[in-house]
């Protein structure tokens, strides 16, 4: 009987990507990975307290920053590659 | 007719020793490719332990390089010298760190991954026991070259910095694969002898592509809170092309 020619991709799942999370958590790894820098943390928002004109100024900045995240994140996706293999 | 099939068979063999001269460059630019990493990652308290994995494979390429060069020799295409340092992958408004783990993604979890179930393809039906040691040697490493991205992958889902990669995904896809691997191949690329040769049939190929993106890539990028939709968006819709292609 002729065999298959396809590998077991379930297989291959576990020996790449448990084995990775594996390496990641055994030893000097796991131990860096919890000294690793915490997550930057949030500035808590003030609400309530702005007087209007303050709020309208601050909804035109907020909007003027989301418009420059939303280029910066087109650009990335436009500079992005990829690596080719076999 | 005997000179039509020899004519084929030449054909084939050309194709093979295209292919492994092709991957006499994948390797030789891996080497550099993980090198740089290497340097990188040392500099990075959070991803340090990983320079050396990297630092070996890249070792490992260069060591693969000579196998393919060799290969790509006896089936009738010689290489030798060195090749261009491959290009940055990663955008440049990253942070360092996140562009790190985004060179080892598309290095190691999907070019990698992808180079170790195209080796395990290959080795069910090689038979020449040089081909075969060569592809075992290189299937062998080429796990822990894989390996070495999952690894970095779950330091950053540790931190909480892989949600990045959710977007950039078609592009690091896109980028993997040659513009015309989604449309019909010639049919001399599609010849099932090409197996003999350590090289699968373009249609195999792009099937194998496929389903390692969905059972093995996909699923470990979610499991490091990586948000798919996108990736998986490009896929169906490359996939959509194919069938349009065949289409009568």
């Amino acid at each position: 009987m002729k065999k298959s020619t396809r590998p077991s991709v379930g297989k291959l799942l576990r020996v790449l990507v448990a084995g990775g999370v594996a390496l990641a958590g055994s030893g000097p790894l796991a131990a860096l990975a919890e000294d690793a820098p915490a997550k930057t943390e949030k500035t808590a928002e003030k609400a309530g307290t702005a007087k209007k004109p303050v709020e309208a100024e601050a909804a035109k900045k907020k909007a003027a920053a989301t418009e420059k995240e939303k280029k910066e994140q087109e650009k990335k996706v436009e500079e992005a590659g990829g690596v080719k293999g076999w | 007719m005997s000179e039509g099939l020899d004519l084929a068979a030449a054909q084939v063999r050309a194709l093979a020793a295209a292919a492994w001269a092709f991957r006499w460059t994948v390797e030789l630019e891996a080497e550099v490719r993980f090198d740089r990493l290497a340097s990188r990652l040392e500099l990075m308290p959070g991803s340090a332990s990983l320079a050396p994995l990297a630092r070996r494979a890249a070792r490992d390429e260069r060591r693969h390089a000579g196998h393919c060069a060799q290969l790509a020799a006896v089936y009738g295409s010689a290489v030798a010298g060195e090749v261009a340092p491959p290009p940055e992958v990663a955008p440049a408004g990253l942070e360092p760190e996140e562009a790190a783990c985004y060179e080892l993604v598309a290095a190691c979890c999907v070019a990698e991954t992808g180079s170790v179930a195209v080796l395990t393809s290959l080795l069910t039906s090689a038979r020449e026991p040089r081909l075969r040691a060569v592809l075992h040697e290189l299937a062998v490493d080429e796990v822990d070259h894989a390996r070495l991205g999952w690894a970095a992958l779950a330091l950053a889902h540790r931190r909480g910095s892989t949600g990045f990669l959710g977007l950039l995904l078609p592009a690091m896809l896109k980028g993997s694969v040659d513009d015309d691997f989604f449309l019909p191949a010639d049919p001399a690329r599609q010849d099932p002898r090409l197996l003999e040769f350590g090289v699968l049939p373009h249609s195999a190929r792009r099937a194998l592509f496929v389903e390692t993106l969905d059972c093995v890539i996909f699923p470990g990028l979610e499991g490091a809170g990586v948000d798919t939709t996108a990736g998986r968006a490009w896929l169906a819709g490359e996939q959509l092309q194919v069938g349009a292609a065949l289409t009568p």
